[in-house]
């Protein structure tokens, strides 16, 4: 049942990472993997350390110990340009748009094109902003808009356009269903599955079930800083998987 | 001054007193401190300066402060009709003198038991400037009868500021000026005030008179004879 | 009607429209039209710009998600510094440039402090307010300065920050004009403004983005600090005068002025138009008031309810558009 380790088929690998938050102990030596073009389920209770280990990987924490491989390359992750420089982007659990913004300014946000002298290009903005969109299936009135007047599901739409749009190696997805609709969260399921057509690997992290189930190919389960769990797909149903999140959250 | 170091004992060796002032943020009693350590300096004395920043129980706190120390003598800048009755009575009580300095009290020495006052009178200033002023004015042959006397003020309702201009509006009754008006200067900033008293002229061109009381800079505007009095000093 | 909606939905509408009745209400009413008069128009715009231009900064600044209240303290040191300077035999304009400098310095330590410690940085601000104050009164013993004999009426130098364009133009104008055009740019046209507004509206997001959001709010700083050194070398040639009484009461003058301009408190939402409007409503109201013969204490009331009126003002359309 243990999935099978072909390292040079991985886009990314962290090797026993560790991190401490004053006196947490947030993750107690995890290693974790990533296949290109691969999506991986992240799961686990409250606190598991879900967010903290992909954080690391975005360059929003700096791990204790451990080293992070991306690309078959060892790399130093210190801060997330050095992420994003490598092809790493976030959807954020806490949303990663600047809601009183428009939608091209948060497309755009840090990596503006520019004419000369550091004056940005807002048509070119603007015209790739509603490209990036409509690949995705997505057509918004302007992109003038700000991000608030949105529905969450669009929004999330623009973080996974911004992504895909700048070419994006790996894609971390950290609760991107959350306090969604019915509806917006299967346009948000449509949107992972176009990152997939794309190619592009993903970490998707959820407390539902249902929702990474139907998208995933590969399920790890954190418990209390560590991984108690990695399985394929094929060998578990949803049952299993659901019974294996709850006796992991048990276990001592 | 050279001189006198040499003499045997300076007149006050020894001595130590203490300047209880309300001032605080105002170019004006950094000239007094320099006066007061000037004249220490002098009569070999030593004498130490608070300020309160126009703060009424924190310069009633530096006053208790201050009698603590148990100087030989306290100058009290007397700003309040009441507050300072009692505080100075103790004082006294406990054997320290205590003299007015710059104000005091209304009444005098009916108001207040401080030893003495040295400074000008409030009222009396006021009444002097107006009363040059306005004999200026009549020697320049200024018709009085549509005279009007704008009065700004730095501090709107400090006790000195209104005893002043009681004493401008007895100069100007002397000499049959009936209109006049107090106007919130806007504080101590120089802009500020440039801008309220340039509008202010600007909307009552009838102003014959202007007498500041602030430490702005004076603003030459030519309405009328707009002279700005500084009434400033000890 | 679609018109109209679209008209509102830009923050600084509210400022434009208050701005202009103000300024046609005035004119009508004020006694003898004086309010357009040569000579109120030439005394607005030789003084509004002392605080106007801090203002500039202050909103940019704000949009960063920051305060700075220490420009009252900072803008009388720039001014100190400039007159010792030329006391010291510098030319006017070597000691400009020192100035401005010292008012960068000061902006990167506000910034610094304000980053380093994560404390709001109206707290931090208030700390170097009071700090720069003390420094300057012990520095200065308060005593006023005169620079008159260094730049004379009609000197180069003189006439570069305090003179006339023509009987209705102060040169101060033009300075005040010339930052909000490069301001402007900056906020709306430059991937910095970008960064600036990322940086207030969703910080998280903006690092996470890759954007030095502790860099970004420094560079904010330093531009409120450099501003201040301005006007504290144009207030002063103006003055003739260095007084340790210069500045106060700036910090929350400019904040009001921002505010009226539809600035959030929050960070994220203003823009230069409505800044720039905001910086000049606040002395029109003062100037007409009193030239329509509104007793002068009661001024105060008014610029109060004002700044009130607009943050509830500036809230409802927010919610309407959305
Ligand atoms: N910035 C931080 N400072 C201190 N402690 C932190 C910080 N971030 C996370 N922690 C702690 O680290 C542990 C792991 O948190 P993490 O956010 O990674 O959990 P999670 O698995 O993402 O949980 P959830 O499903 O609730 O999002 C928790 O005990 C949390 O309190
Ligand atoms: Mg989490």
């Amino acid at each position: 049942m243990e999935y099978e380790n072909r390292q040079n088929d991985d886009i990314v690998r962290m090797v026993n990472i560790e991190k401490w938050f004053g006196r947490v102990y947030a993750l107690r030596g995890v290693d974790f993997h990533l296949k290109r073009g691969e999506t991986v389920g992240l799961l686990g209770d409250n606190g598991a350390g879900k967010s903290t280990l992909i954080k690391i990987l975005s360059g929003y924490h700096v791990a204790d110990k451990g080293d992070i491989y991306f690309d078959g390359k060892k790399v130093v992750i210190r801060s997330p340009r050095d992420a994003r420089r490598l092809g790493i982007e976030t959807v954020y659990q806490e949303q990663a748009l600047a809601p009183n913004l428009s939608i091209s300014r948060n497309i755009f946000m840090g990596r503006e094109p520019v004419k000369g002298f550091g004056i940005m290009d807002k048509k070119l903005m603007d015209e790739e902003s509603m490209q990036a969109l409509q690949n995705l299936g997505l057509r918004l009135r302007s992109p003038d808009l700000p991000v608030v007047t949105l529905s969450g599901g669009e929004r999330q739409g623009v973080a996974i356009a911004r992504a895909i749009h700048f070419k994006a190696k790996c894609v971390i997805l950290d609760e991107p269903t959350v306090a969604l609709s019915v509806k917006e969260v299967n346009e948000v399921l449509e949107f992972i599955r176009e990152i997939q057509r794309e190619g592009i690997s993903s970490i998707f992290i959820t407390h539902n079930l249902y929702h990474v189930y139907e998208i995933a190919e590969r399920f790890v389960v954190m418990a209390r800083g560590k991984k108690m769990t990695d399985v394929l797909k094929e060998d578990v149903t949803l049952d299993d998987l659901s019974e294996l999140v709850i006796k992991s959250a048990l276990v001592e | 001054m050279g001189s006198m170091a040499f003499a045997q004992g300076k007149p006050a060796e020894g001595l130590y007193f203490r300047l209880v002032t309300h001032g605080g943020d105002d170019p004006f009693w950094a000239v007094v401190q320099q006066g007061a350590l000037d004249a220490a300096n002098e009569l070999g004395c030593k004498v130490d300066i608070d300020l309160a920043g126009s703060d009424l129980a924190l310069q009633q706190k530096r006053l208790a402060e201050a009698v603590a120390q148990k100087p030989n003598g306290i100058a009290l800048v007397i700003n309040d009709d009441t507050a300072w009755d009692k505080p100075v009575e103790d004082a006294l009580a406990a054997g320290i003198p205590v003299i007015g300095i710059n104000n005091d009290d209304s009444k005098g020495p009916a108001g207040n038991k401080r030893l003495c006052y040295i400074g000008k009178s409030e009222e009396r200033a006021g009444y002097m400037i107006g009363l040059k002023l306005f004999q200026t004015a009549k020697e320049k042959g200024i018709d009085f009868s549509k005279a009007h006397v704008a009065m700004p003020v730095e501090v709107p309702g400090a006790n000195y500021g209104v005893i002043r201009s009681n004493g401008i509006k007895r100069a100007m009754a002397e000499f049959g000026i009936t209109s006049s008006e107090i106007i919130d200067g806007g504080g101590l900033e120089m802009t500020t005030v440039e801008q309220r008293e340039t509008s202010y002229l600007l909307a009552h061109p009838e102003t014959t008179f202007s007498i500041t009381n602030t430490d702005s800079p004076p603003i030459s505007i030519p309405v009328g004879i707009s002279l700005t009095a500084q009434l400033r000093s000890i | 009607m679609n018109q109209t909606r679209r008209f509102y939905s830009f923050r600084s509408s509210s400022t434009l429209v208050v701005f202009v009745t103000l300024v046609v209400v005035f004119s009508i009413f004020t006694p003898n039209h004086i309010f357009i008069n040569e000579r109120n128009i030439a005394a607005l715009g030789k003084l509004f710009p002392d605080l106007g231009i801090i203002a500039l900064g202050i909103g940019v600044l704000m949009i960063c998600g920051e305060f700075d209240l220490s420009v009252g303290s900072v803008l009388p040191f720039c001014s100190f510094i400039f007159a010792q300077q030329m006391i010291a035999d510098f030319s006017p304009f070597v000691s400009f440039f020192v100035s401005l400098l010292v008012g960068a310095i000061l902006g990167l330590i506000n910034g610094i402090i304000t980053v380093k410690t994560k404390m709001p940085s109206f707290i931090t601000t208030l700390g170097t307010l009071m700090f720069w104050r003390g420094i300057l009164y012990v520095w200065s013993k308060m005593m006023p300065m005169s620079i008159r004999t260094f730049v004379p009426s009609g000197s180069p130098f003189q006439k570069l920050m305090a003179g006339n364009l023509n009987a209705y133009i102060p040169v101060q104008v033009i300075w005040f004009a010339i930052f909000a055009v490069i301001l402007s740019i900056l906020l709306h046209f430059h991937r910095f403004g970008n960064w600036i507004y990322s940086t207030g509206d969703n910080r998280d997001a903006a690092h996470a983005m890759g954007i030095r959001t502790d860099l970004v709010k420094i560079i904010c700083f330093m531009i409120v600090g450099v501003l201040c050194g301005f006007s504290a070398c144009m207030q002063s040639v103006r003055l003739g005068s260095f007084a340790a009484t210069q500045g106060v009461g700036f910090e929350f003058k400019a904040i009001s002025a921002c505010v009226i301009g539809g600035t959030s408190l929050r960070g994220g939402i203003g823009s230069m138009t409505g800044i720039f409007l905001g910086a000049l409503t606040i002395p029109i109201i003062d100037n007409g008031l009193i030239l329509m013969r509104v007793p002068v204490f009661a001024i105060s009331a008014f610029i109060g309810l004002a700044t009130i009126l607009f943050v509830l003002l500036n809230n409802y359309i927010e919610r309407k558009t959305r």
